[in-house]
């Protein structure tokens, strides 16, 4: 009896090793598959989606260790779910990418008006004896200064933008459009309304 | 004197206007917005589309202030 229960139990094992093994492959194949559709994703995403990239990447993690383990269907069953992440993840980064698109295409459209306005306001002062109420020589010098740093900040928005780094560009462009908006209240100069003042 | 806003402008329009009311002249008005009425040209400069002669601006005129 204790024989045959011995037999039962080397076969139960084989058998199930057998199953296991049977699903290595499939498994390296399914992993090798989510890879390689993440990898095809992954420019925009790690630019736009971020976050939702790290999950494909923690869960591509743990499909390579259940395979490690010699766990194949958890593997397989990880490395299958990567898939549709990676449409999420391609979807989101998409949505993400038009919307800092349409605030780079509505930045340089204003930006450069307020800056230019910064610039013919502070020419205009220079050539003054004396300054407006509400301003003294500290406060022009002071636009005069961060006039130098928006156009140098302006430029590198630009360069960003060029280069495909869209988010980088708007942040930029967002720090110039601020500081804008601070230089003309010191000049006394009306704020556009979208530059949300 | 006063300030107005254009309501017609688009958003990002920097335009600061001026109202002319009664009693401006060219030179008070540089001097509110520059601190020096000599300054008066530039206003004139700007708004030459609708002023001939910096001396005869007329109340309700709508001036660009550059």
């Amino acid at each position: 009896m204790l024989k045959h229960s011995f037999h039962l139990l080397v076969a139960g094992v084989f058998l199930l090793l057998a199953a296991c093994s049977g699903n290595k492959e499939p498994a390296s194949q399914a992993i090798k598959s989510a890879q390689a559709t993440y990898d095809a994703a992954k420019g925009d995403a790690l630019k736009y989606a971020p976050e939702k990239a790290q999950a494909v990447e923690t869960a591509l993690a743990s499909a390579r260790a259940s395979f490690d383990k010699g766990d194949y269907d958890a593997a397989m069953s990880t490395a299958n779910s990567v898939n549709s992440a990676v449409s999420d993840l391609t979807a989101a980064a998409t949505v993400r990418k038009e919307e800092l698109s349409l605030t780079w295409a509505d930045l340089s459209n204003g930006v450069p008006k307020m800056v230019g306005a910064i610039q013919s306001r502070v020419n205009v002062l220079s050539k003054s004896k004396k300054l407006p109420d509400g301003l003294d020589e500290a406060g022009l010098d002071g636009a005069r200064s961060g006039l130098a740093d928006l156009t140098r900040m302006w430029a590198d928005a630009t360069a960003s933008y060029q280069s495909g780094n869209i988010a980088g560009a708007v942040a930029t462009a967002t720090l110039v459009k601020d500081q804008a908006v601070r230089i003309m209240s010191t000049l006394g100069m009306p704020i556009p309304s979208a530059a949300g003042n | 004197m006063s300030e107005q806003t254009d309501t017609t402008r688009d958003s990002w329009d920097t335009t600061q206007w001026h109202d002319v009311q009664p009693g401006d002249t060219l030179s008070r008005i540089a001097q509110k917005y520059y601190g020096d009425p000599n300054l008066y040209t530039e206003i004139f400069e700007a708004n030459k589309d609708i002023l001939k002669d910096p001396n005869r601006i007329q109340v309700g005129q709508r001036l660009r202030i550059p």
